[in-house]
């Protein structure tokens, strides 16, 4: 088990080295050009994306496109860096961009059912502009590659599309299937979609339970719960739903209680006092700087762990510090194609 | 082409009664156009501030869908929009203003129901939506005042081109037709008295001859 941490831990070292920082973006932001922007970008890791994004559209699309691939790419490598238990923690890592894969998978079927009960859509729009528009809304960084997602999209139905899923053996198939089944028959796109956030974190815990999972690593995961009954607790203020059937179990700081006394509040009320990790949020003025907060407390947090090198943590922060690049790099660019004002820009990387 | 009238006292009675009734309808016709010009300046106060939020509303629905494309990426963004099927409710009222039927549109409402699970929604692409929902009402509210301005610009517009047709012509149009068949009306008063002072000369003329006849044959017999 270690040497499978060891060669994967050794590749993430390499590629935590080429990542962009701050001060790629700082750079861009100072000449303020858009393609100046694309042509610094081209001469980093992402030159292989950006050329062949730019075969199918150019500008904003082109940049957002490469974003895309070049974290693709970068998670589809490190599974094949990985074997054992290391994959699978990386599995579980990944999973949430299948969660939203297959949240966009529902939410098309959804549509496409509201659209032919309405019947007011007469330019009904072709199948393969369609399925372009769904690939648009997809990110394949996950267990679940492109071609899956092509064949979800682009099965009959939605029971149809979880047999595809079932068929590639995913973890959350058979909750998929279920949670589709009641769907078909109530309609209720809510139910579905809370079936499925419920389902991955079950997943979640029951493979750390299964796999020899290192303490540290079970820490972090408790601390992505709370980031994450935390942040839903923020979003359900002013809904009119009930707030405890989203609370996932396994946290430490936001107890069942604490969630609905947060989700109960009013929209803008400021937060109660928490407990460490969480005790700096406090400070924070709005729900765009709660979230900024938890964002950096959980990269706090998985900074701690990559003192171990035989240990999921190296990776983790990896994907972490990944997000942030990518989220600054699709800043940035927004920010020198609308012109946005330099000072804007940079206040906004504080967030990051 | 001028209308011809019969010049008769019925028709100069009608005439001053129609002359009566064009200056009533001109003078209440003024007021309403003074009154819808007071209530158009109030409404452009409304109006320019209804587009100054709509501007600044615009400005940060468009920036915060920057930062959601940015933070929460566009796979996110485009994902989420595919769950909302984003119907929005206006109630509108007509309202009689001065005779002008004119829509009074209330805000807009929103359902706070969900259509999507908040678990795992990006945080800045719920803040966009937040500030698209502002945009609309800001759109709505430009849209409701810009069209009870425009009503009551029609309706100021369509005052004025009655009072000006009242005074510029069917008034003095009026006051020719009175005066000319006042005119012949006293022309024929004047032929009527110079006639019967003629008859009257002619049998007092007469008279005098039957007089004259009558006292020469007296003058004959004696």
């Amino acid at each position: 088990m270690a040497s499978n941490y060891g060669y994967l831990n050794a590749r993430v070292r390499g590629l935590r080295v080429k990542l962009l920082d701050e001060g790629f973006a700082q750079g861009a932001i100072d000449t303020g050009s858009f393609d100046a922007f694309v042509t610094a970008l081209a001469q980093t890791t992402y030159a292989p994306d950006l050329e062949e994004a730019r075969a199918r559209s150019d500008g904003l699309p082109m940049v957002d496109a490469a974003i895309a691939s070049n974290v693709t790419r970068t998670t589809r490598a490190l599974l094949d860096f990985a074997e054992g238990t290391p994959r699978t923690l990386l599995g579980v890592l990944l999973m949430r961009f299948d969660v939203a894969n297959l949240k966009t998978v529902a939410r098309t079927f959804h549509a496409r059912r509201s659209e032919v009960a309405d019947e007011a859509d007469e330019d009904a729009r072709s199948v393969d502009e369609d399925a372009r528009s769904v690939a648009a809304a997809t990110l394949p960084a996950g267990e679940l590659d492109a071609i899956v997602l092509r064949r979800m999209i682009g099965a009959a139905d939605l029971p149809n599309a979880a047999q595809v899923l079932l068929l590639k053996g995913h973890p959350l198939a058979p909750d998929f299937r279920r949670a589709v089944q009641e769907y078909t028959a109530s309609g209720d796109l809510l139910e579905l979609e809370i079936a499925i956030d419920l389902a991955y974190h079950r997943v979640v815990r029951e493979t750390v339970e299964r796999e020899s999972v290192p303490a540290a690593f079970e820490r972090y995961l408790e601390v992505e719960v709370d980031a994450t009954n935390l942040r839903t607790a923020l979003k359900l203020r002013g809904l009119s739903l009930e707030p405890a059937r989203f609370f996932i179990e396994g946290g430490r700081v936001v107890t069942r209680p604490l969630f609905v006394e947060i989700a109960s509040a009013a929209p803008g009320a400021a937060l109660p006092p928490l407990r460490r990790p969480f005790d700096t949020l406090a400070e924070a003025a709005n729900t765009v700087g709660i979230e900024a907060g938890v964002r950096s407390v959980l990269e706090r947090f998985a900074r701690t762990l990559t003192k171990d090198p035989l240990d999921i943590g190296l990776v983790t922060h990896y994907l972490h510090a990944k997000e942030r690049e990518a989220a600054l790099l699709r800043l940035v660019a927004r920010g020198t194609y609308y012109g946005v004002p330099a000072d804007r820009l940079r206040r906004e990387i504080g967030h990051a | 082409m001028a209308e011809t009238i019969a010049p008769t006292r019925s028709n100069l009675l009608q005439r001053r009664d129609q002359l009566k009734l064009a200056n009533r309808g001109a003078d209440l016709l003024k007021r309403k156009r003074d009154a819808l010009i007071g209530e158009f300046f109030d409404l452009v106060k409304v109006s320019l501030q209804a587009r100054r939020d709509l501007t600044k509303a615009s400005q940060e629905a468009y920036v915060s869908l920057v930062l959601a494309n940015a933070w929460d990426g566009p796979e996110a963004v485009k994902s989420l929009s595919l769950a909302s099927s984003a119907t929005v409710e206006i109630g509108i009222t007509v309202e009689n203003l001065f005779g002008v039927k004119v829509p009074q549109v209330q805000a807009p409402t929103f359902s706070n129901a969900s259509e999507f699970s908040p678990l795992g929604a990006g945080g800045r692409t719920l803040d966009a939506a937040a500030q698209f929902k502002l945009l609309t009402e800001a759109i709505i509210r430009v849209a409701a005042t810009e069209t009870r301005l425009r009503r009551i610009g029609e309706e100021i517009k369509k005052t004025s081109r009655r009072v000006n047709a009242l005074e510029q012509l069917v008034i003095p149009n009026i006051a020719r037709q009175i005066k000319d068949i006042r005119s012949v009306l006293d022309q024929r008063a004047l032929e009527e008295v110079t006639v019967l002072k003629r008859i009257k000369s002619k049998l007092e003329a007469r008279d005098e001859a039957d007089k004259e006849k009558i006292r020469a044959e007296r003058a004959a017999s004696a």
